[in-house]
């Protein structure tokens, strides 16, 4: 089996082994933003892109069925009358059951429901946040498309990140790959129609440029997320993806987890390990294909 | 006009260099008699870099008037590049004292042999791989300056190395001691890559150290700011950022220029 097999294989079978621990346990205390509602979006964000790139069989059933199952046991309504904020949330919901052929209808009614009460303008987010809430929007089909306003949110997010790479912290790292993410529409579309020409040169230059700072850091996770960039740019720097595929194996653990840096050492041994996890997992499938999304 | 901007320098090029020159002059007309030879070195440098070649001539006297052998002449290469720029031998005190305290990397001991034309002295020539690698792993410092000597003095035979030099020199510079290895780092990457992106984000960087005084460098807040620091700090920081942006704006190395002349020469 290839490296990059390997570690794909070994995070699937960490993230199946710990299924539950991406859930909420009956009698939990939940504030709408707990590490585990997150965990848990962050399960179905990356097992909708699995399935979106893989098909059905890219992503373990036993993993698509937790996730799936354990849905109506929330109340995602009261969680929405709590925190306007979670219509992010439901919105991934929505997605992740579209992609895994579930019921979606309940969680589209909430959606469109909140999008009626104008709650998407109530909430303040920060460009790059409001770029992935556009897309997801989009996604789902309830908001059309349009090229211009997308552009005009992501030229305000990219304002944030106008500071030299020194400047960066982690936090902005992510916001930069996260924003490649929205403007590639993960793979489905070429950064030039958002960014133009000039734009999808920058963009490139900062990925080859921060996946290596990121791998000078020894930071896995942040690496996976600039190995996801690199693809959905068109495969312009396969020795970045080289490199991180080569310290990921090397660094695997024998669980299968690919383990992210914990700089403060507050971090429980689950948190830094299914973010990364789940970016490799997913990162194995894109990469294994040979191609990004927007040439299957 | 790009999505992407890219960050707004302050000013103009011609601008910091104007400014940073009145700074040096001032501080040059303050210079104390005994003071070490690598301040007037440094001065030296830094007005051959504003094409000032009459105030880098003074500055190089003076050091050589200080040159005693008991005295530091502070970056050595740096001090050897200013005697190129400004196409002036040094003394034998002088050349014995730059010599004597070239040996931090053999790249840098060979450029500096080079620019002084010892014989003998011979390019370093880095293997792409193996210098990417220790860049990119975390390696001891020793052998990321090592690199970065060679990379700016001699360069490498393709232009793999670009990326991680310059993701190691950004890195680098996110902790305020490692200037002089950061930017050596970027001007090693702009050597191997004729790259408008990239000499436009170190552009950006480099413009944004300058003070309202025309001086670069900035301490942390708790860091001991006793007395007058301007020779022990700003000086080298302001000079080694318009080396940087010199190379930035020029698309190449002056060292690896002048290096390249000096062996031409021999």
């Amino acid at each position: 089996m290839s490296p990059l097999a390997t570690v794909g294989a070994g995070c699937w079978r960490w993230i199946a082994a710990n299924v539950d621990d991406f859930l909420v346990r009956p009698g939990d205390d939940v504030p709408t933003r707990s590490a585990r509602i997150v965990a848990f979006a962050e399960l179905l964000i990356f097992t909708t892109a699995s399935l979106r790139v893989g098909g059905g069989s890219a992503v373990p059933p036993a993993i698509v069925r937790a996730a799936r199952d354990w849905l109506p046991a929330f109340d995602w309504e009261s969680q929405l009358i709590r925190d306007p904020g979670f219509l992010v949330a439901i919105a991934t919901v929505v997605e992740f059951l579209d992609a895994c052929g579930g019921d979606a209808a309940p969680y589209r009614a909430l959606v469109r429901a909140a999008l009626a009460r104008g709650i998407v303008e109530r909430l303040q987010l920060r460009p790059y946040r409001e770029a992935e809430l556009d897309r997801l929007l989009v996604r789902s089909g309830f908001r059309r498309y349009d090229a211009a306003a997308f552009a005009a949110c992501v030229r305000r997010a990219f304002r944030a990140l106008d500071v030299p790479l020194p400047g960066y912290a982690v936090a902005d790292l992510f916001a930069l790959s996260h924003l490649v993410c929205y403007v590639c529409d993960d793979g489905e579309r070429a950064a030039h129609d958002v960014v133009g020409t000039e734009g999808e040169a920058r963009l490139r230059w900062l990925v080859s440029c921060a996946g290596r700072i990121a791998l000078i850091d020894g930071d896995l996770d942040l690496a996976a997320e600039f190995v996801l960039c690199e693809r959905y740019l068109g495969g312009f720097d396969p020795a970045l993806t080289r490199e991180a595929i080569r310290r990921a194996a090397a660094e695997q653990e024998p669980t299968g987890a690919v383990v992210a840096p914990d700089p403060g050492g507050m971090r429980s041994p689950f948190v830094r390990r299914y973010h990364s996890s789940l970016l490799w997992a997913y990162a194995s499938l894109l990469v294994r294909q040979g191609r990004t999304p927007m040439a299957a | 006009m790009s999505v992407i901007e890219l960050v707004a320098p302050t000013g103009s090029l011609d601008d910091a260099f104007a400014r940073a020159a009145a700074w040096l002059r001032a501080l040059g007309d303050e210079l104390d008699g005994a003071a070490a030879p690598s301040a007037a070195l440094w001065l030296a440098l830094g007005a051959a870099l504003c094409d000032d070649r009459m105030t880098a001539n003074a500055m190089l006297a003076r050091a050589e008037a200080g040159a005693g052998a008991d005295r530091s002449p502070g970056d050595v290469l740096a001090a050897a590049l200013a005697f190129a720029l400004a196409d002036r031998r040094p003394s034998a005190a002088m050349r014995a004292l730059l010599l004597r305290g070239a040996g931090a990397t053999p790249a840098r001991r060979s450029a500096v042999g080079m620019l002084l034309g010892v014989g003998g002295a011979a390019p370093v020539r880095l293997r792409s791989a193996e210098a990417a690698a220790v860049l990119l792993g975390g390696g001891p410092a020793a052998s990321v300056a090592d690199v970065a000597d060679a990379l700016e003095a001699f360069g490498a035979d393709d232009d793999a190395l670009a990326s991680a030099a310059f993701a190691r020199g950004f890195a680098e510079l996110r902790g305020h001691r490692a200037f002089t290895l950061g930017t050596s780092l970027l001007r090693g990457a702009l050597a191997l890559r004729g790259d408008a992106i990239g000499a436009g984000y170190v552009t950006a960087y480099v413009l944004g150290q300058q003070r309202l005084d025309g001086a670069f460098g900035h301490l942390p807040p708790r860091a001991p700011q006793v007395g007058d620091i301007r020779l022990a700090f700003h000086l080298p920081r302001t000079v080694r950022s318009l080396w940087t942006l010199r190379d930035a704006s020029a698309g190449f190395a002056i060292v690896a220029r002048e290096v390249a002349r000096a062996g031409r020469a021999v």
